[in-house]
C-alpha cells in the first residue's frame, strides 16, 4: 500500500481552498476589515475602530430597516407555517386532482425573483392591476401599496409567503407522508378524534420538521432583499426599508463601504445567534425523540 | 359479554372481491385464529372487525348489536399490529396510557393500571424508555400491554409474532396463551405460523381466496380436514399429495389405484364415483418397510435431513411424484437407495381431483 502523507495530499486539495480563498475568505476578512475603516470612492481608508457599528446601531434608518425586517419576519414566517402545515396535511389527506395541484403549490419556486415581482407588481397595479380590479369589483379595500407603507408591508409579507411557501410546504409534507399510517390506526383503536390525532400524534411527530423549516426561514428571511428592493424599493420614504436594504443604501447610493461593512456583519451576528439556536433546539429534539 | 357475528360479511376494493361472503361465530372468551396462505384476506378481515376497514356487505354484531357503522374507539376492542406501531415520541408508558389518558381516565388510575399491566408482562423496568430504546420482543411486549390496559372484550392480533426470532416466538407465544386463560378476554389472531394456530387457537378458521374453508378445533382440523386444501394448509410438513383413479366405490369406502400404488381400499369422503382423485398421505404415517394390510409405497431416496429426533425422508416413487416420510428417531440411509414405505389405508384421506386444480399452489 501506498503512504499518503499530509504533504502528498495538500495539492490535490489545492484547486478548491484557492477558490474558497479568493471568493469567499479573502472577501470576508476585507469586509471585516473595511467595518472598521472610514471608506468610499477616491478616499483612502481611515481606520475608525468601532465608530461605524455606533453610527449602524444609533442610525434611525437602520432601527427602522430592522424593526421592519423583525415584523415582517415574525408575520410572514408564522403565517407560512400555519398555511403549509395545513396544505400538508389537506395534500395528504387525499384531495382530488392532488398531482395538478401540487404543481400549482411547487410552481412558485421555479419563478425568477425578479419575475414574481414584476407580476406581483402587474397584477397589484392600482390602475390597471387584475386583482385590484377584482377586488374594487368586490368592493373590497384595495392594497394601496406604492404609497401607503401598511399596504406595502402587507404587500411584501404575502409575497414573499408566495415565495416561499413552496419550500416550507415541501419539508412539512415530505415529513406528513414518512409518518406511518399504522400510527394512526392504533391511535383510532385507542380512541383518539381527528383533533387528538392531530395534536397528539401529528403535530408531535411532525415537530422537528417544523422546527427545521421555520428556522430556514427565520434565516432566508432575515436575509430578504429582492421582494422589498424590487416592489417598493424600501419607500414610501424608506418606510419598508429592511435591513438587506438598508445594506445595500449604504454600500451604493452613499457610498458608505464602512458601514455597509458593518451592517453586513451586524447581520451576520444575528444570523449566527439564529443559527445557533436551531442548532441547540435541534440537538435536544435528537436527543429526545429516537 | 363479548361474543361476535359475522353474517355474509363482505369486502371488495373497487370492485374487486378479497372477502367473499364470511359467517363466522365467535362465542365470549374463545381465542380464535384465522390462518391462511399470504393475501387471502386474514388481515382484511380482521381490520373489518376492528372498524378500520368499512364493510362492504354483511353484518358485524359485537355483543348482540350491529356494529358495522360504529366507529374503531367505540367497539370495546384492542388491536396489537404486526409492526408494534407504538408512538415513537412517548415513552413506554405513555404509550400504554394513551388510550386512557384520551378517555380522560383520572391519572392516579391511569398509572395503577400500567404499572400493574407492565408488572404482568415483566416491562416495569422499561416504563421510562422511548420505543426505539426496544428490543423487537420489548417492543411487542408494550403493543400487548398497551391493548390490556384499556381493558378491551375484544383483542385482535394481527400476526403479532411474525417479527421476531423462533425462540422468542415461542415464549412470547406461551405468555399469550398464559394471557388469555387470565384475561379471559374473547382473542382474535392472525397468523400464518400453523404452530401458532394450533397450539393458541380454541378454534381455527382456515381461510382461501376470501373464503372460509374450514372452522373448527385444531385437532378436528387436522384429523378431518373438509377439503385438500385444508388437509394441505394443518399439519407440518405438509400432507403428501398422490394423483389416483377411484376404480369403484362402495359402502363409504373406495378402492383406489395409481401406478405404483395398491391397489387399496380407503374411506371415500367425499368422493361417490370412479374418476380421478387424490390421496392424502401425511408424512408421519409413512414407515419405512411393509406390513400386513398396509399400502407398500416403491422409490428411491432422493433427500435426506436428518433432525436427530426426527429424520425426513423425501422418496422419488418410481412411477411418479415424489413424497415426504418423517420418521421418529434417526435413520441411516444413502442418497439414491432403494426404499420402501409403507402406509395404513386407514390412516389416508381421498379428495376429489377438483380440490386440488394446482397442487404446488398450496403453501407448506
Ligand atoms: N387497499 C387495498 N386495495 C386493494 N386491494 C387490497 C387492499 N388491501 C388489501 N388488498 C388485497 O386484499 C387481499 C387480502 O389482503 P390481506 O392483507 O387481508 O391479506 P392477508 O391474508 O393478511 O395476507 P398476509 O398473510 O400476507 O398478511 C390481497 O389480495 C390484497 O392485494
Ligand atoms: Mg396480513
Amino acid at each position: 500500500m501506498r503512504k499518503t502523507t499530509f504533504l502528498g495530499v495538500v495539492p490535490l486539495l489545492a484547486p478548491v481552498q484557492l477558490l474558497l480563498l479568493v471568493v469567499v475568505i479573502l472577501p470576508s476578512i476585507y469586509v471585516v476589515w473595511l467595518s472598521f475603516h472610514v471608506s468610499s470612492f477616491g478616499q483612502a481608508p481611515e481606520f475608525t475602530g468601532w465608530s461605524n457599528y455606533l453610527r449602524v446601531l444609533s442610525d434611525p434608518a437602520f432601527r427602522g430597516a430592522m424593526w421592519n425586517t423583525v415584523v415582517i419576519v415574525v408575520v410572514a414566517v408564522h403565517l407560512e407555517m400555519l398555511m403549509a402545515l395545513g396544505m400538508a396535511l389537506l395534500f395528504n389527506s387525499g384531495i382530488p386532482f392532488r398531482r395538478i395541484l401540487l404543481v400549482a403549490v411547487l410552481a412558485p419556486y421555479a419563478v425568477s425573483e425578479v419575475v414574481a415581482v414584476a407580476m406581483w407588481r402587474f397584477l397589484f397595479d392600482l390602475d390597471i392591476g387584475p386583482i385590484t380590479l377584482l377586488m374594487q369589483g368586490l368592493g373590497l379595500p384595495v392594497l394601496e401599496w406604492s404609497y401607503d407603507p401598511v399596504d406595502a408591508t402587507v404587500m411584501i409579507v404575502l409575497l414573499t409567503i408566495w415565495m416561499h411557501l413552496p419550500f416550507t410546504f415541501v419539508i412539512l409534507y415530505a415529513a406528513r407522508l414518512a409518518m406511518p399510517s399504522d400510527l394512526y390506526e392504533a391511535a383510532r383503536i385507542d380512541g383518539a378524534t381527528r383533533l387528538q390525532c392531530f395534536w397528539r400524534v401529528t403535530l408531535p411527530l411532525m415537530g422537528p420538521a417544523i422546527l427545521v423549516a421555520l428556522l430556514f426561514r427565520y434565516i432566508f428571511a432575515f436575509r430578504m432583499f429582492s421582494e422589498v428592493w424590487l416592489l417598493t424599493g424600501g419607500g414610501p420614504a424608506r418606510s419598508t426599508e429592511v435591513v438587506a436594504v438598508y445594506l445595500y443604501q449604504e454600500a451604493f447610493s452613499y457610498n458608505a463601504f464602512g458601514t455597509a461593512s458593518a451592517t453586513a456583519l451586524l447581520m451576520v451576528a444575528a444570523s449566527l445567534v439564529l443559527a445557533s439556536g436551531y442548532i441547540w433546539l435541534l440537538r435536544r429534539q435528537v436527543k429526545n425523540a429516537r | 359479554m363479548a361474543e361476535l357475528r359475522l353474517s355474509g360479511v363482505k369486502k371488495d376494493y373497487g370492485g374487486h372481491s378479497v372477502i367473499k361472503g364470511v359467517d363466522l361465530d365467535i362465542r365470549h372468551g374463545e381465542f380464535v385464529v384465522f390462518v391462511g396462505p399470504s393475501g387471502c384476506g386474514k388481515s382484511t378481515l380482521l381490520r373489518m372487525i376492528a372498524g378500520l376497514e368499512e364493510i362492504s356487505g354483511g353484518t358485524l354484531e359485537i355483543g348482540g348489536k350491529r356494529a358495522n357503522d360504529v366507529s374503531p374507539r367505540d367497539r370495546g376492542i384492542a388491536m396489537v399490529f404486526q409492526s408494534y406501531a407504538l408512538y415513537p415520541h412517548l415513552t413506554v408508558a405513555e404509550n400504554m396510557g394513551f388510550g386512557l389518558s384520551l378517555r380522560k381516565t383520572p391519572q392516579a388510575e391511569a398509572a395503577k393500571r400500567v404499572a400493574r399491566t407492565a408488572e404482568i408482562l415483566q416491562i416495569t423496568h422499561l416504563l421510562d424508555r422511548k420505543p426505539s430504546q426496544l428490543s423487537g420482543g420489548q417492543r411487542q411486549r408494550v403493543a400487548i400491554g398497551r391493548a390490556i390496559v384499556r381493558d378491551p372484550s375484544v383483542f385482535l392480533f394481527d400476526e403479532p409474532l411474525s417479527n421476531l426470532d423462533a425462540a422468542l416466538r415461542m415464549d412470547m407465544r406461551m405468555e399469550i396463551a398464559k394471557l388469555h386463560r387470565n384475561l379471559g378476554a374473547t382473542m382474535i389472531y392472525v397468523t400464518h405460523d400453523q404452530v401458532e394456530a394450533m397450539t393458541l387457537a380454541d378454534r381455527i378458521v382456515v381461510l382461501n381466496g376470501g373464503v372460509v374453508q374450514q372452522v373448527g378445533r385444531p385437532i378436528d382440523l387436522f384429523r378431518n380436514p373438509c377439503n385438500a386444501f385444508v388437509a394441505g394448509f394443518i399439519g407440518s410438513p405438509r400432507m403428501n399429495f398422490l394423483p389416483v383413479r377411484v376404480e369403484s366405490v362402495d359402502a363409504g369406502m373406495a378402492r383406489v389405484a395409481a401406478p405404483g400404488i395398491g391397489p387399496v381400499t380407503v374411506s371415500a369422503g367425499r368422493i361417490a364415483a370412479p374418476g380421478q382423485a387424490i390421496l392424502g398421505v401425511r408424512p408421519q404415517i409413512l414407515t419405512p418397510g411393509d406390513a400386513e394390510g398396509r399400502c407398500l409405497l416403491h422409490g428411491r431416496v432422493a433427500l435426506l435431513e436428518r433432525m436427530g429426533t426426527e429424520t425426513l425422508v423425501n422418496i422419488r416413487l418410481t412411477d411418479g411424484p415424489s413424497v415426504l416420510a418423517v420418521v421418529p428417531g434417526d435413520l441411516e440411509l444413502s442418497p439414491d437407495q432403494d426404499i420402501s414405505f409403507s402406509f395404513s389405508p386407514s390412516d389416508a384421506r381421498l379428495f376429489p381431483a377438483s380440490d386440488l386444480p394446482d397442487p404446488s399452489a398450496i403453501p407448506h
